[in-house]
C-alpha cells in the first residue's frame, strides 16, 4: 500500500513499495524504516544501507540518493517531524514536572548536537512496536489526525531513548577525562558500527573499518570494545545472525543459501553459531512459523 | 578381635547411622513440605472479581458501553444483594458488580490488557474516560491507568515481549 499524508502540522508520513534510485534533500528530520529488503543510502561519501533490524536518521537539509538494492521489493516507510512539532516535544520535555523520563538520566535533552545523529540505530523496543501500530492503523486509513500524532509524539519519546543508550550511555563507558574526547571517539566509532551494518555480507578487514571509522586498528579494537562491550567482529557477527533470522523467517531461501547471503563462509560454524545464540538451530527456527 | 574390630568400626558405625537417621529425618520434613497436589486443590480457580459500587446500573454501563465489555447475567452472590455478572476474556472468569454490604466499599484495582495501548488510550479519552496519568513506558510495556465513576482503578496495559526482538 502506497500513501504520502501530510499532516496539518506539516508532519509527513511516506510508506509504499520502492524499486527505484531516488535523489532528494529532506526538509526536515526524518526517521527511515524498512519492513522488507533493503534500501541503501548515500550521504556525501557514506553509504548507508538499513535492512528491517534498523533505521536511519537523517537531519533537516541532508542530501542524499536511496537506492534499492534488494531481490525482494522494499518496503519503505519514513517519517518527517515538522520544525516546531519537533521544537515543541523537546520543550515540553524540560518543562515537565513530573516528566516522563528522569531527566538525569537522559542528558542528551540538554545537549543535543543536531549534526551526531545522522546514522544508522537498531530498530528495537517500544519504537518497533509503536512504529508497528502506526503503520498498521495507517495501512487500513486511519484519518485521525489526534490519534495519529499522539504516535508520533511517542515515536520521538522512544527515539531519543536509543539515541541516549547508543550515544551517551556509550560514551560514558569510554575511559577518556575529557568530554569532548569522549563524543568523538563515540562519532568515530558510529562510522565503525554503522559501516559494519551497511557491509556486513562482505569481508571486511580491521584495517578498513579502522580506516572508514578515522581510527588506527588497535585504537578501535580498544576503544570498541570499551563503548559497545564486544568486539568489532562479535558486533558483525551478530548483525549477520539477526540476518540470518529475518531471511529463514520471511524468505524460502536455503539454509546454505542464507549463509553465503550474510556472509559467513560456512554453514556448521553458522549452525553452531546461531544456536549459541538463539537457542534453536536454523531449520528448527524456521519450522516454528 | 572382635572386641578390636568393633572399637575400630564404631567411629565409622557412628558417622554411617547418623547419615541414615539424618537422611530419614530431612525426607520426613520434605514429605511434609511439599506442595499439597491433591485433585481437589487443581480444581480450585479464580471465578469471580468483585467490582464494588454505590450505583450498580452507572457502573455497569460503564464497563459495557465505554470499556465494551457484556453483561453475562445476574447471581446473589451476598444475602439479598443481586450481583450483575460481567464477562471477560475467560469463559470462566466474571466481574461481578455489587454494592458493598455496609456501603463503604474497598475500590478495587483491575489490570486491563491492552492489544494497542496508544489507540485504546485516545479512544478511551475520547469517550471521556479520565486518565490519571499519559500513556508511560513499563517494565512490561505500555500502560496507563483511569478510574471509574466508582474509583475503581484500571491499569490499561500493552505487554511487549522486548525479548523475543533480540
Amino acid at each position: 500500500m502506497e500513501y504520502l499524508r501530510t499532516l496539518r502540522n506539516n508532519n509527513v508520513i511516506y510508506s509504499g513499495t520502492r524499486n527505484n534510485t531516488n535523489q532528494q534533500t529532506t526538509s526536515d528530520f526524518s526517521i527511515r524504516f524498512v519492513f522488507s529488503g533493503n534500501e541503501r543510502y548515500n550521504i556525501g561519501k557514506r553509504q548507508l544501507s538499513i535492512y528491517t533490524d534498523s533505521f536511519l536518521i537523517l537531519n533537516k537539509g541532508t542530501h542524499y540518493t536511496s537506492t534499492v538494492e534488494s531481490a525482494i521489493p522494499v518496503q519503505s516507510f519514513g517519517i518527517s517531524f515538522d520544525d516546531k512539532f519537533l521544537q515543541d516535544f523537546k520543550n515540553g520535555w524540560q518543562v515537565k514536572d513530573d516528566t516522563l523520563l528522569d531527566l538525569n538520566k537522559y542528558p542528551f535533552i540538554n545537549r543535543y548536537e543536531h549534526e551526531f545523529d545522522e546514522t544508522i540505530y537498531p530498530f528495537k523496543g517500544d519504537l518497533f512496536f509503536n512504529i508497528n501500530h502506526l503503520k498498521h492503523h495507517l495501512d487500513r486509513g486511519l484519518q485521525d489526525e489526534l490519534l495519529i500524532n499522539e504516535y508520533l509524539h511517542h515515536c520521538l519519546i522512544n527515539y531519543f531513548q536509543i539515541f541516549n543508550e547508543e550515544i551517551f550511555q556509550k560514551a560514558q563507558r569510554l575511559n577518556f577525562l575529557s568530554k569532548s574526547t569522549k563524543i568523538e571517539i563515540l562519532r568515530r566509532l558510529n562510522l565503525a558500527k554503522e559501516y559494519l551494518y551497511s557491509n556486513y555480507n562482505t569481508n571486511i578487514s580491521l584495517d578498513e573499518l579502522a580506516e572508514y571509522a578515522c581510527l588506527s586498528v588497535t585504537h578501535l579494537l580498544r576503544t570498541f570494545r570499551q563503548a559497545f562491550h564486544q568486539t568489532p567482529h562479535q558486533f558483525l557477527v551478530q548483525i549477520r545472525l539477526q540476518r540470518a533470522k529475518d531471511l529463514l523467517k520471511n524468505t524460502d531461501y536455503p539454509v546454505n543459501e542464507i549463509v553465503n547471503m550474510v556472509g559467513f563462509d560456512c554453514p556448521s560454524s553458522f549452525i553452531r553459531l546461531f544456536k549459541d545464540r538463539f537457542k534453536t538451530t536454523p531449520m528448527k527456527y524456521r519450522l516454528s512459523f | 578381635m572382635v572386641i578390636f574390630a568393633y572399637r575400630s568400626l564404631f567411629p565409622l558405625f557412628k558417622i554411617v547411622a547418623g547419615k541414615l537417621l539424618a537422611r530419614l529425618i530431612f525426607s520426613s520434613i520434605a514429605a511434609h513440605s511439599k506442595p499439597i497436589t491433591s485433585a481437589f486443590h487443581y480444581k480450585m480457580k479464580i471465578k469471580y472479581i468483585p467490582v464494588f459500587t454505590n450505583d450498580i446500573e452507572k457502573q455497569v454501563a460503564f464497563l459495557t458501553e465505554i470499556l465494551g465489555f457484556e453483561v453475562f447475567g445476574k447471581k446473589n452472590l451476598l444475602p439479598d444483594q443481586e450481583g450483575v455478572l460481567i464477562k471477560t476474556n475467560s469463559p470462566d472468569l466474571f466481574m461481578v458488580v455489587m454494592t458493598a454490604p455496609d456501603g463503604s466499599y474497598a475500590r478495587s484495582q483491575i489490570i486491563i490488557n491492552s492489544h494497542d495501548c496508544l489507540s485504546d488510550y485516545y479512544n478511551l479519552k475520547m469517550a471521556g474516560v479520565v486518565f490519571s496519568n499519559e500513556p508511560h513506558y513499563l517494565p512490561m510495556g505500555l500502560g496507563a491507568e483511569f478510574s471509574d465513576p466508582s474509583g475503581n482503578q484500571y491499569l490499561l496495559i500493552e505487554e511487549r515481549s522486548y525479548n523475543s526482538l533480540a
